[in-house]
Formats: structure tokens, sequence, C-alpha cells
């Protein structure tokens, strides 16, 4: 299947393109079409109403930046973004680690291994309401699983998980902790893309286990891992429903999100300012997107 | 590649299945609905989106309502219903709005909305007139309403209400001992005191609806408070510190250290109402349409012993009922209607303004129609449902009335901050001074321009 | 010495693939389990089986609502939309994986931060593109406006899922003469296999689950899909949650059976072509 001995020249690679410019348009174009069709026109009225003052229906009155001013002198504002950077931090390593741990797990094909590659995209199908639900009856104090346990061991327990401090950071967190079945699934195909021989190669070098793991897979899953970052990090500025259906953004400030803000604002019917927190979000998702491209290469494909 | 195959087989079964819905899809028609469906009967059809309908509660009244009205002018009138559920529908009467396409007769609509988008921009159809030509119905409508809903320029766009459903709190008596003392007609401090350590079903999730009632007739307690929540209906409150406030969340604190049922951290309204069946709870505020919960029907969701004919219901403290008069109500008629559409649409007014539907209504949801004459019959049919009897008795001429804390101040105050900030003040990590601080701050920066 | 570690080793495996197994299988069983409950079994004692087993809640739901007509609606405007738009960012994803071009950053770039597009601000212009289209109140729409959802997932998916095939295959078939159609159609498109059932699935499933735009842009019964149904037992003051769980089971059931059909599909067309290189 693979043929050997053709050198990847870039020469011939650029000239590749060249010739076929008008394919790599075409096969653009659909997705292109879509996102002018849905979404030119949402961002650009982000953009636009995020420096006036409007309701949504009459026409918007342009006040400059007061909008982000607003913002930025709201302490709200502030921990949201604190506990943006947190998450950000908690998703890139323990989300996306615990992702990629499971990928090199089940990587190993052990007994069971397809059962629970399946299984876990099952919470996926559960709408974001009945979620949150079933994690306030497992945080509950009273007859919560969590602490029925802890009871077992200690009886005078007592915590409300989603409503003191510190606790309530940690149990939201906890809700999509260990969900990461896209970043597994993106490095598992990454893994099982590796030839064999590159393996193989690394046994007769005699390479540990481990080292195999460290020096060649780990390495050549680069991109899928970066990718699942991304997709992880950009959920977590996009996380809404976990937050509102559960602590709304409590105890204090303790969890507000950059989402609540903004879905506040549209309740008072004050789209510019919801737009501006939209702005950001732009922003921080595209310096975040910047970043991790840099410190992963990206752009660089590895065979 | 049968996973081609799969694919090809997967296609062409929903090519076959959308053809078919296709073709069944017509009925629905524009949301204009039925403007050429008048034809060759001579009947006039509209088709109107009603999220009071299906599983919702207020389905029970309504959907019989619209029957009985079809009955009545079968052959001239006729309403179709369409089934949108509660909380999308406020979003889609919007969107229909901008694109000209609002139904005939819309129901209800965001109070702002209304009254920043649609009014101003002449997009309902002024009943000014027909009302006029209708003096008896207007005789029946809530004074305050009338006078809320007539424009500047004398228009009236919003049908004003005829009823008014003060909203107190139940009981239950099996566990609470205290019907035969007027619980209304006492104050504030008496009736704490009487509680003692009486269960009380709090919730603080969503917008804290349990708690926001108590919240409320708290403040209405307190000297000038009511004036302060009334005088939230033309602006919002936005100082949430002031004194009597402040004094009435501290109360608000007491009561959930001490009295609240054990699950109301975090509750939301399901929570509390369960508690409340499921006797680990007392008593809960709640509006007058929850007595259908206690009727015999309703038995599957009791349980723990609870018994749905304990249940008494009272107005606060006070006399205090909490209901706001000076308010929209819940029709209006667009202005793109045709002419046979809006002939439709008033009849389906006049209907449920005629006495006999006004009375059908307080029966099936409680409330009061102060400009009504009350039947006999109606009278018998109101004392065999015990709590409504009970909110009869208590809402007279001396009745206080106050609009809900969560009306009068910024949406977001109440769908978001509350549910905040009230677990912190249950367990005492914030003062009352402090919750009401942070309260002003969220509400500052809710209307900050 | 060595065997004591390969067993630790193993321990350590099978426990993580039990707790993802437990996670993940947990929470829908437990939806399920409490359809079967009555509202105080489930309030107050969250975690005990139910007492009895009834039917009642589903025979009510199906007896007034036309689930299979929803459903019918759901596998149209999720399947299609799903097909469709995956082919459309298999296509994209595909050219911004391997190629250099004039744009290519940018692109990549936008197509990614349709993520972040607030939702309220779609509301309008989406219902307005509907509404000329003529396509209100017509499934035709509601699978239209699905064909965006997944854009910014999708692309992250099937960009990451080609990169990662090694590109010396596309230069054999080039030396070979294959044409810019075939490279993609024959080499890539089969070996990207695993990311275009990921991205087809998490896209199905989003789309099989998503209420807003449905109920938003339809209106009559004929034309509502699975999760409009479900929406019906949340509003205020509903508090039956017996009913809204079974309600659940019978939204999420049929997601999670096509799924596992579907992934199994996936799995022997996997198996059957030998792609370790």
């Amino acid at each position: 299947m693979k043929k050997k001995g053709i050198k990847p020249g870039h020469i011939s690679n650029t000239h590749w393109e060249k010739k076929n410019y008008k394919w790599i348009y075409l096969f653009l174009l659909p997705t292109t079409v879509i996102f002018l069709m849905f979404y030119l026109v949402p961002i650009v009225q982000v953009f636009v109403t995020s420096f006036t003052q409007w309701d949504g229906f009459n026409d918007p009155v342009f006040n400059g930046l007061t909008n982000y001013q607003n913002l930025f002198t709201s302490s709200s504002f502030l921990i949201s973004l604190k506990n943006l950077l947190l998450w950000s931090l908690i998703a890139m390593f323990l989300h996306v680690g615990f992702g990629t741990l499971m990928a090199f797990i089940l990587y190993q094909r052990k007994r069971g291994w397809k059962v629970t590659r399946a299984v876990f995209m099952i919470p996926n199908v559960i709408s974001a309401a009945a979620w949150a639900m079933i994690y306030r009856f497992f945080f509950n104090n009273d007859f919560g699983i969590l602490n029925s346990i802890i009871r077992k061991f200690n009886p005078d327990f007592e915590v409300q998980w989603f409503f003191s401090s510190p606790w309530a950071f940690w149990a939201v967190t906890f809700t999509w902790l260990f969900y990461a079945v896209i970043v597994t699934l993106l490095v598992l195909g990454d893994l099982m893309n590796i030839p064999q021989e590159l393996n193989e190669a690394a046994v007769i070098d005699g390479a540990k286990g481990w080292q195999t793991i460290r020096y060649i897979q780990l390495p050549l899953c680069r991109n899928a891992i970066a990718t699942g970052v991304i997709a992880s990090i950009t959920s977590r500025i996009t996380m809404y429903e976990q937050i509102s259906l559960t602590t709304a953004g409590g105890p204090g400030n303790d969890t507000m999100s950059l989402p609540i803000l903004l879905v506040n604002a549209v309740t008072d019917y004050r789209y510019g300012y919801a737009n501006a927190i939209g702005v950001l979000m732009f922003v921080i998702g595209l310096i975040m997107m910047g970043i991790i491209n840099k410190a992963f290469r990206m752009n660089e494909s590895d065979y | 590649m049968k996973k081609k195959q799969f694919l090809a087989a997967l296609l062409a079964g929903l090519m076959l299945v959308s053809t078919g819905c296709g073709a069944s899809s017509n009925g629905g028609g524009s949301s204009s609905g039925g403007e050429g469906s008048g034809g060759d009967s001579g009947e006039i059809t509209i088709t109107i989106p009603s999220y009071k309908t299906g599983e919702n509660v207020g389905a029970v009244f309504f959907e019989p309502q619209v029957e009985r009205f079809n009955e009545q002018y079968e052959g001239t009138y006729h309403i179709e219903l369409e089934n949108v559920t509660e909380d999308v529908f406020n979003d889609q009467m919007k969107q229909l709005a901008q694109q000209n396409a609002l139904p005939p007769l819309v129901q209800g609509g965001d109070k702002e909305w209304l009254r920043t988008v649609v009014f101003p921009n002449g997009m309902a159809y002024d009943i000014s007139d027909w009302l006029a030509d209708n003096p008896d119905i207007e005789a029946l409508m809530l004074d305050d309403a009338v006078e809320y809903c007539t424009e500047d320029d004398g228009a009236i766009y919003s049908v004003p209400l005829a009823t008014v459903r003060p909203t107190g709190f139940f009981y239950n008596s099996a566990m609470w001992d205290v019907a035969d003392q007027d619980l209304s007609a006492m104050t504030m401090d008496e009736f704490i005191e009487l509680i003692g350590d009486q269960q009380i079903a709090f919730s603080t999730a969503e917008n804290a609806w349990v708690s926001a009632l108590f919240l409320t007739a708290l403040i209405a307690d307190e000297d000038g408070g009511v004036d302060l929540l009334n005088s939230g209906i033309e602006e919002k409150i936005t100082d949430l510190s002031q004194p009597q406030i402040v004094s009435a969340v501290e109360k608000l604190q007491s009561l959930l250290q001490n009295n609240a049922s054990a699950n109301s951290i975090g509750a939301a309204y399901p929570d509390a109402a369960n508690a409340f069946m499921s006797s680990q709870a007392s008593i809960i505020a709640n509006g007058p349409w929850m007595s259908t919960d206690f009727e015999e029907t309703n038995s599957a969701n009791w349980s723990n012993g609870f018994d749905g004919a304990n249940v008494r219901a009272s107005l606060f403290p006070g006399q205090v009922g909490i209901a706001q008069t000076q308010n929209y109500g819940e029709w209006w008629i667009s202005a793109e209607a045709t002419e046979e559409e809006r002939e439709c649409a008033l009849a389906f007014i006049e209907f449920i303004y005629t006495p006999e539907e006004l009375e059908a209504y307080l029966l099936a949801e409680g409330g009061d129609a102060p400009n009504l004459e009350y039947s006999e019959n109606f009278v018998t049919q109101q004392g065999e449902t015990q709590v409504l009897a009970d909110l009869a008795a208590d809402t007279t001429e001396d009745t206080v009335f106050a609009p809900c804390i969560l009306d009068v101040i910024p949406s977001s105050v109440g769908t978001s901050d509350l549910s905040r900030l009230l677990p912190s003040l249950a367990d005492g990590t914030l003062t009352a001074e402090e919750f009401c601080a942070q309260l002003t701050t969220a509400a500052q920066e809710a209307t900050a321009e | 010495m060595l065997t004591l570690k390969k067993g630790a080793s193993r321990v350590f495996i099978y426990f993580l693939e039990i707790f993802v197994i437990v996670i993940s299988v947990f929470p829908i069983l437990w939806v399920i389990m409490s359809a079967f409950k009555t509202n105080g079994e489930i309030l107050s004692d969250p975690l005990a089986l139910p007492t009895s087993v009834s039917f009642d809640v589903f025979i009510h739901l199906f007896e007034n609502y036309n689930f299979p007509q929803y459903f019918l609606n759901s596998l149209l405007a999720a399947g299609v939309s799903t097909i469709v738009s995956l082919l459309f960012f298999a296509m994209g994803g595909y050219v911004l994986a391997k190629y250099r071009f004039p744009g290519r950053t940018l692109l990549f770039v936008l197509f990614t931060v349709t993520l972040l597009v607030p939702a309220h601000s779609k509301t309008q212009p989406i219902f307005r593109l509907i509404m000329n289209l003529g396509l209100y109140d017509n499934l035709w729409g509601v699978t239209l406006v699905y064909l965006s959802t997944g854009m910014a997932m999708s692309i992250f998916i099937l960009r990451a899922g080609f990169m990662s095939i090694p590109k010396s295959l596309d230069e054999a078939a080039i030396v070979d003469g294959a044409g810019f159609m075939r490279v993609f159609w024959s080499i890539n498109l089969p070996l990207a296999r695993g990311a275009l059932a990921t991205a087809g699935i998490l896209m199905f499933l989003n789309n099989w689950n998503e209420y807003y735009f449905a109920s938003l842009l339809t209106m009559s019964d004929s034309q509502r899909t699975l999760p409009i149904a479900l929406s019906y037992f949340t509003s205020e003051f509903s508090y039956n949650y017996t009913q809204l769980f079974a309600a659940l089971t019978i939204v999420v059931l049929p997601g999670i059976i096509l799924y596992i059909f579907a992934q199994e599909q996936v799995q022997v067309s996997m198996a059957s072509t030998g792609i370790k290189g």
C-alpha cells in the first residue's frame, strides 16, 4: 500500500498545490457558503453593536467604549476572566490529559476497549438540563451520592458542594472534567494511524514501553492533542448551562463566567453590552488558539 | 464498502420519509394562519400559537375554553391552537413581529418588549373604540389595569385584565393546626412567632420563586414597603440596600436558617413543591393556581402521608396579597390582522370576558374579579375548593396588593443573581447588609447605560 | 518483578476502563430508571430502585403526542444535515489540513470561531433567512440550519484527522497519476474514517437533541421534532419529574440506539480495510 523512496520535496508539493488551486477553493466553497449564510451577519453585528447602546429592536445608539469600560470595572467580569483562565488550565492539563490517557489505554486493546470507546460518547446525548439535575442530585448535601458515601466514614460530614466556597468551583469543574471523549477519539485516531514499522523499529532499538510512548507515539499525536486542547478551551469559554443550572455563578462570584454575564445582559435587553462580552470571548478564543498553535507547532505535518 | 451502502440506504429512506412529511405539512401553513380559510363554509378560522397547551399548567383550563368557544360559534368562528413551548414562545413572537408575520391574536409576550417595541411601533391594534362600544366589558376590567393599558394618546392595545390573582401561601393543617386563626390579619412578627419550628419549603435556584414571594411579603410588611415595591413598576428598583429591604432580608435569613425544609438550598420549584407534597414542609408560598395540585386527581404526586384535603391557604400577614394590577393583560391583536381575523379575535375576547367564562376561570385557577357580581352557583362551587374559598375570604377591600419583588428589580437580578447569592445568605457567609449590597451592585450594573 | 508490574498496569487499565464506563452509563441509566418512579421517590430518594414498574406515563405520552412523527422528523433533520455537512466539512477540513494556499489561516480561524458566536446574535439573522427562503414552519428549514451547527467542532476534528494521514501516500498516488479528486476520495477519505465517524456521530447527536431552533422555526405539530416534545415538560411550575424523565427516555434512547448501530457499521468497515500502514 505504501510506496517508499519518493522524496516529499517542497518544490513538487507547492507545484501540485498551485496546479490545484481551483480544486482547493472549490472544496472550501460549501463550508464558506454555510459560514456566510449563518455566521457572517451575526459576527459583524456582534462587533459593530458592541460599541452601541441597543435594546435589540430599536436603532442602536453609538456610545463608544462605554460597554467595555463598564465591563472592565465590573468585579463579576474580572472574576469571570480569572475563572476562565483557571478552567482553561484545568482543561488543558487535566481534561485533555485524562482524554489522552484514555486514548493510550484503549490503544492497548485490552478486553472491553471497544465497549468503553462506544459508551464514552453517550453522555453527549443527554441534554444539559437533565445533566445539571443529575449533578444537583449527586452533590446534594442531604441525600446526594457523594455525601452518602462520605458519611459512611464520617457521619458528621456536611458540605453544600455547589453552594459554598471553595467547593462550588470544583464541583462545577467536576461536571465536565472526565467527559473527554472527543480528545480520546482524536488521539486514538492518530495512534491508530502510526505505521506499525515505527513501533516495531523502536522495540528493536531496545525502547521500553514508556519510551516508545514518550519518544514515538506522544509526539506523533501532537496535532490531535493540540486540537483537543483548542476544542476543550473553546468549550470552557462558552460553558453556560453547567453553571447556570447549578450554581448560577455563585456562591458570591465563585463560579461566574462570561456566558452567564452575557445571558444576563440579554435578559435585561442590553444587547450592546452583551455583544461587548461576545467580542471579548472572540478575542480570548483567538489568543488562546494562537498560543496553542505556536506551542504545539500545529501547522507542521509529521510524515 | 458496507458503509457506503448503509449510507445510501439511509439517505434513500430519509428521502422517502421526507416526501411523506412534505405532503402532510401543508396544513400548518403560515403563521398568519387561515387567511384564506374563510372560504366556502363561511367560517372564519384563526390559528394562534399558545404555550397554554399540552403539559403546561395553563392548558387544563385554556384548551377546553377554546373548545367551548368553537362550539358556541360553530359555523362562524373557529380558533385553532398551535402548541408552542413556553421558553421559546416570547422569542418566537419577537421574531415573527420583526418579519411582520404575527398571528392575528397574540397571547402575552414579554412586558418590556410590548412596552418599548410593539405598542410604540404600531404593531398592535387599538381596541379603545371596540371597548367604548362594549361598556359592559370595560366595566368588568380592573380600573388599575385599564389605566395602565391606556397609552398617552388614549389608545389601548393590550386587553386589560378583569381578574386579579393575589398570591399568598398554602399550609398543611395536619402538620400545623392553625386553621381557626386568621393568619392574614396578624402582623408579620406575630406570624413568625406562630410559625415556631414549622418547616417552610423554600427554593433558591432558578428565580428563587418561593423565597422571592416570602421576601416580597416581608418587604411589604415594613413601613413604606408597599410603596417601595410599587415604585418599581414604573422604574426598576436598583438600590436594594434601602432599610426596608435590608430589614426584610434579615428576617428572610432567619427563616432560611431556622425554618427552611432540609432540601431548600439549591432547590428549584419542583423540589420545593415536592417538599410540601411529601409532608417535609408544612408551608409553601405560591399562587392560587397550585390549588389543582391538591385535588384528588393529583394524588399520584403525594407521598409520606400528605393529603391535599388538609391544605389551607391564606394571604400574607398584614393582609398582603402579591399581585400586580397595574399591568398589561394577556391578549393583544396584531395590527396586521385582516378584518375577518380581527372580528374573530374580538369575538374570542368578548367570549372570555363573559361572566360565565370569568367565573369558570376563577374556579380553575383562583383569583378574584372585583367588578363582577358572582352568581350563586359560583359562590357555592368556590366554597367546595377549600383553598380557593380561603383565599376568597381573605381578599377584601382591605387587601393590600403588592407586586412581586421579581417584577420590580432588573430581570437578570431576579433570574440569576438571587439564586447566586441566596445560598450564601442562608449559610451565614453573607450578612443581610452584604447580601443587599451585592444585589445592589448587580442591579446597578444591570441598568448601567 | 516484570509480571507484577504487568499485573499492576493491567489493573490500572481495567480500573480506568470501568471508571469511564460507569461515569458514562450511570447518568443515562438513572434517567431511565427515574421514569418508572413517582415524583416523590425521585426527589427524596434519587438513587433507590423503582418500587414498581408502570408504563402508564409512556402510554399517556404516546396517546397524547405523535411521537412516531416527531421521531421521523428528527431522523430526517438530523440525518440529512449530518450526511451533507459531513461531506462539506470533510472537503474543507481536507484542504485546510493538507494544502498551503493564500487565506488558509484566515479561513481556518473564521470557521472555528463560529463556536464562539453567541446564540442570541444568531437568532434574528437565521430567522430572517429561513423566512425569506420560505422555509418557516418547514422541517427543511430546520435541516438547513443544522448544516451550520457543527461547523467548528467538525473542522477541528476532520482537519486533525486528515493531518495524521501520511503525505507520502498522497505523493505515491500522484506519482501514479491520480488527480486531486482521486487523492481525496480514494486515499484520504477512507483513511480518515475514524475522524469522519467521530465528527459525524457528534453532529448527529447534537442535532438530534437540538431544540431551540427546531421550536423557533416550526409551529405546526407535523413539523415538530423529538426534543421539542421534551421541552413541553420543562415549563415553569411543572414539577412532574416522572413525565419529564419518561419523555427524556423516549427522546434519548432512540438517539443512543441509532448511535450504537452506526458505531457498529463504522467499526465493521474499519476492520475490513487494514489501514495500519
